[in-house]
């Protein structure tokens, strides 16, 4: 099983992605993906926990964050959280916020791209 | 061993224990009513339910003072006899006294032994205990006592600013470097006995300093509550290095608020090893204020059977171009649960602040837990953090491997745990490092198969 959730947040949006993905004997494998694009002024909380039961003998389980900041006063937090009940499991988790690759986008507007229009595509990118 | 204590307060807490305290240390007013105000404000907090379970503590059954001896001893000749033979019996090698220059051993609540080496009071180096520091430089202390971890920070820093014994005291002049290791040895001796010892560290301008804090305590029948605060500052192009390797006995309480502030170009370093205590929340701080500040967190946690250990770091970036750096490595056995518990906080303005947090566990077996908590919190967009989290089991074809080349099961394992936390050991002492790994070859014993 293999989840993407993505996010757009606009200038003075403001969204929370809070979820607790259980782990058991009927659930063994999974990954998720949460990425987020944030607008000058807009915030998002992402909030997730892996919880793997005493029972779910085998699992593997991953979660990761991707947060690109634009702007000057988009904000973030990203909380991923484990709690692991049993030791024959792999779990793991990742998250990293961060701002546009000035070498992407340098690439781009060499490229005789307006800047606008390439942070447009390398946002789509990220988003695909 | 006999409890020969000179001065034992009576059990349990109010405010004539606080006052009683204070009176015997002959301290000044204004420390005598930041107690009291600390004691009140201890009564009106709640207690921390977020973390692990304190159900257990009875704080009416705690003695909050102990004094092992009438003074505070000039030389090792001078020390009692009976606390002698409890170093020895910890192993303190006779040579390392003398080498490590200025040793200060905190047994039962009080500082008996402290020799500075002359070339470092020559230098300007302050290191003496707490209660010394009080009576002779009581400006620096009132200067920078409380200002980092206030008295209303937590209920255990309040419960420590009123009843608070014991610890060290340094400050480092202007540009000196302290060339070897400051080490202190904290004993809890006494059954049913908090140990509360405060710390103060000042690093000043282009300083550096490596204080290290080791703990071991015996074992005893009713749970002991262990709640230490330590307040550094490091400024301007300082460096300050803080290494502990706790040991409490596994029915301790071990509840310590740790915090150090980085000006412009300083650097903290926290190395941090959890082996004993029945429980440990502890999550050294580091608070970026200066430009190009950096902060560093290296942190392991072993919890055996009966035993939670909720350790992480929290690194606040408050200025541009700070850094900062949480290694955080835990195994679970036996029944045990280790938890990572961490925060980054980039403030608006930190630009160009940079994080990076690694957070690996492993657990032995199904009996075991292991669970990561951390928040990040941005607050700035120029900015790049870096979160990674893993949790796993010994790798069965690792096993399988250096058992095919002979090791028996039970070598095979505590070399991969020795290699799984060896980023951390290595930064420790020499001698450091060997006892840590020995505890844990130690505590894996009968946890294979």
């Amino acid at each position: 099983m293999k989840n993407l959730i993505k996010y757009l947040v606009r200038r003075g949006e403001s969204y929370v992605w809070d979820e607790v993905i259980v782990f058991d004997k009927n659930n063994l494998e999974g990954e998720t993906e949460v990425r987020a694009v944030v607008e000058d002024g807009g915030s998002i909380k992402l909030k997730g926990k892996i919880l793997i039961q005493k029972d779910a003998v085998g699992a593997n389980a991953f979660l990761r964050f991707k947060v690109l900041l634009l702007g000057k006063t988009s904000r973030a937090q990203v909380d991923p959280e484990l709690e692991i009940l049993t030791n024959d499991v792999r779990a793991s988790h990742a998250a990293s916020v961060g701002q546009i690759d000035e070498e992407q986008l340098f690439y781009l507007m060499s490229r005789g791209i307006n800047k606008k229009d390439s942070i447009k595509l390398i946002v789509e990118a990220f988003l695909s | 061993m006999p409890e020969d204590n000179v001065f034992k307060a009576k059990r349990g807490l109010d405010e004539s224990v606080v006052t009683t305290i204070s009176q015997i240390k002959d301290e000044p007013k204004w420390m005598l009513d930041n107690r009291i105000l600390a004691y009140k404000k201890f009564l009106d907090m709640k207690m921390p339910s977020w973390g692990a379970d304190l159900s257990g503590i009875d704080f009416a059954n705690i003695f909050y003072y102990v004094k092992a001896s009438q003074k505070t001893e000039k030389s090792w000749d001078d020390v009692p006899a009976d606390i002698k033979t409890t170093y020895d019996r910890l192993g303190i090698p006779e040579a390392e006294k003398e080498y490590l220059g200025g040793v200060k051993a905190q047994y039962e609540s009080e500082v008996v032994y402290g020799s500075l080496m002359k070339k470092f009071s020559d230098q300007g180096i302050i290191f003496c205990g707490m209660d010394e520091a009080l009576a002779k430089y009581p400006d620096l202390v009132q200067e920078y006592f409380g200002k980092l971890i206030p008295m209303g920070d937590n209920k255990f820093a309040a419960l420590n600013t009123a009843v608070w014994s014991g610890g060290s005291f340094i400050y480092v002049p202007k540009n000196v470097k302290v060339d070897m290791p400051l080490q202190a040895y904290f004993r809890i001796n006494s059954a049913n006995m908090g140990q509360f010892e405060r710390t103060l560290m000042i690093i000043d301008e282009g300083a550096f300093v490596h204080y290290v804090e080791g703990c071991t305590a015996p074992i005893y029948s009713t749970d002991s509550l262990h709640s230490a605060v330590v307040e550094i500052f490091v400024k301007k192009g300082g460096r300050c290095r803080y290494t502990t390797i706790q040991n409490w006995s596994t029915n301790v309480y071990n509840l310590v608020t740790k915090r150090a502030k980085v000006e412009e170009d300083g650097v903290m370093e926290w190395v941090d090893g959890n082996l004993g205590s029945k429980t440990t929340m502890k999550y050294p701080s580091v608070v970026l204020v200066g430009n190009r500040a950096h902060g560093e967190i290296l942190s392991v946690a072993v919890a055996g059977k009966g035993q939670h250990q909720d350790a992480g770091g929290k690194c606040i970036h408050l200025a541009p171009n700070t850094t900062s750096r949480i290694i955080s490595k835990s195994i679970s056995m036996k029944g045990g649960r280790a938890s990572y518990r961490g925060m980054i906080m980039m403030a608006p303005g930190a630009k160009n602040a940079r994080s990076k947090v690694v957070c690996d566990a492993l657990i032995l077996d199904k009996k075991s837990r292991s669970d990561t908590y951390p928040v990040n919190k941005i607050n700035e967009s120029e900015v790049t953090l870096e979160h990674e989290a893993t949790v796993s089991k010994i790798g069965e074809e690792q096993i399988f491997y250096l058992m095919s080349r002979g090791f028996t099961d039970h070598e095979a394992e505590a070399m991969i745990i020795n290699g799984f936390i060896e980023p951390i050991v290595k930064e420790l002492p020499m001698e450091y490092s060997v006892e840590l790994n020995r505890l844990i070859n130690l505590q894996m014993e009968g946890s294979v198969g």
